[in-house]
């Protein structure tokens, strides 16, 4: 015997997956309005994992990035990186650095980095923040003779004024 | 129509797979809480390398975050980062509680939320694992993990009870998974770099992720090919391998083995673990039920009746001394 208890959560989770299944289709990339209803399915999705979307490694395979930093103190300069042994916590930097791919994010990413590589190192008194996308040649190409290269692509200074940067 | 419906949602089966959700997902958070404890400032504080200011800036307000702390910080002078230290010492306490199975959907609510805390925090720094993770702390709210191997209801002599809200709980983590693999391939078969195997070179070669020389592969671009293709076709073709009967134990084996590659090859183990996780949990608990029995527990039995073995013949040489 089916209950309307029974009924009632085989709705709910009918109405889940279902939510799950429109966000994993870009949801919120069909329309640029964004209706009352649409903000209510995003705050949904978002507080049960039903709004996610699935594209890892998709539909293309991005530059990887890295960043190098130059501390100087007036005397003397040293150039360092953020990653550590920490291999979990280098894949989280990482996607952070991925960001940079984006070109309307460059510049606030890349004060931040600046911000907290000061902060660190008191005693340095200016960054310079180097980003740095390396540049994987097709099969063919590598075949060939090319090699993988790291361009740069952003180089920015930071200076300490005071307390701030 | 109901009937069918009944019979798929609501057939009673016992709550194991849902346990052994619940306790490989408090593992695996705990794993990585404790991987990540020496980098919670870096990750998740006021002045972190995202720090609070510009993420409450792009995360919605309504989202719970940690520069919601910033007042309590003011008030009670102690340094923002006290707090971001102190929250997951409870989000580390209440996985222990849900891989104990005490207080089990409590502990996953405060798990759940706090990992969503932290998650929108460092959004810019979350992948896979973060997602899956706040999938799976919702769940363990809602589907009844705790009813088995769980210190609330823990005896030795009580067998798993059957029920419907087990069948129900694991045919929504079933329908979530097909969802989640069918949008993952699509995404992918939408780039050129998937059919001709470029995907798999240009991944293998970035260091990120390559944990051996893989330029040799660059000789064999057939291999890259067929490995970007086979990933497409188990993506892709998941929901239809996985529910056929007679074709699930090979799937699940296939997928099981996809994501160890990821594990060897990538380097991103606590992802391939989450996925193997839920995959064992919808589908892989039976043939796991079945490894345990056919290979360990013969295993078992037979050291079991070496020892007897050994017992009888020490009792008998004693009895004639």
């Amino acid at each position: 015997m089916i209950t309307t208890k029974h009924l009632c959560w085989i709705g709910i989770a009918i109405f889940h997956l279902t939510v799950a299944a429109l966000h994993a289709a870009h949801l919120e990339e069909w329309t640029t309005h964004k209706s009352w209803l649409l903000k209510q399915i995003t705050a949904y999705g978002d507080y049960t994992g039903s709004g996610n979307i699935f594209s890892f490694f998709a539909p293309r395979i991005g530059n990887e990035i890295a960043v190098v930093y130059t501390l100087a103190d007036g005397t003397a300069q040293r150039v360092t990186r953020l990653e550590s042994d920490n291999t979990e916590c280098n894949r989280r930097i990482q996607t952070i650095y991925n960001f940079f791919s984006i070109d309307e994010a460059q510049s606030l990413l890349a004060k931040s980095c600046a911000a907290y590589m000061l902060r660190q190192n008191p005693s340095s008194q200016m960054v310079r923040v180097t980003v740095i996308g390396k540049r994987v040649p097709d099969m063919a190409a590598f075949r060939a003779g090319a090699t993988p290269k790291w361009e740069p692509f952003l180089v920015k200074d930071f200076r300490k004024t005071g307390t701030k940067i | 129509m109901l009937t069918n419906l009944k019979r798929f949602f609501l057939a009673p089966s016992t709550g194991e797979p849902l346990a052994f959700f619940r306790i490989a997902i408090a593992l695996l958070g705990l794993v990585q809480g404790g991987w990540l404890a020496g980098s919670i400032t870096l990750l998740y504080g006021a002045d972190g390398l995202v720090p609070w200011s510009i993420s409450s800036g792009i995360v919605d307000p309504y989202m719970p975050q940690l520069s919601w702390l910033q007042p309590l910080a003011n008030v009670t002078g102690m340094a923002a980062d006290t707090w971001v230290y102190m929250l997951m010492g409870i989000y580390l306490c209440s996985l222990t509680l849900l891989l104990l199975g005490k207080f089990a959907r409590y502990a996953a609510f405060i798990a759940w939320a706090l990992q969503f805390t932290f998650i929108n925090t460092g959004f810019m720094a979350a992948y896979g694992v973060e997602t899956f993770m706040h999938i799976a702390l919702f769940y363990c709210i809602i589907m009844p993990v705790g009813e088995v191997y769980s210190w609330d209801t823990f005896s030795r002599h009580t067998q798993p009870v059957a029920s419907e809200w087990n069948t129900l709980s694991i045919r929504v983590l079933q329908l979530h998974l097909c969802v989640v693999y069918i949008a993952s391939g699509v995404e992918k078969a939408m780039g050129i770099q998937w059919w001709n195997g470029e995907a798999i070179w240009q991944t293998l070669m970035q260091g990120q992720f390559a944990r051996f020389d893989m330029r040799w592969m660059a000789n064999y671009p057939l291999l890259a090919k067929l490995i970007g293709w086979g990933t497409l076709v188990l993506e892709m073709g998941y929901p239809f391998f996985i529910w056929w009967r007679r074709s699930r134990p090979y799937g699940y084996l296939a997928i099981v083995l996809m994501h160890l590659g990821i594990a060897v090859f990538m380097g991103l183990q606590l992802f391939s673990s989450i996925m193997i996780i839920f995959n064992t949990a919808a589908f892989g608990w039976p043939y796991l039920q079945q490894t345990y029995r056919s290979v360990v527990q013969p295993l078992r039995e037979r050291r079991r009746l070496r020892r007897a073995g050994q017992l009888a013949t020490q009792a008998f040489w004693n009895y004639f001394e």
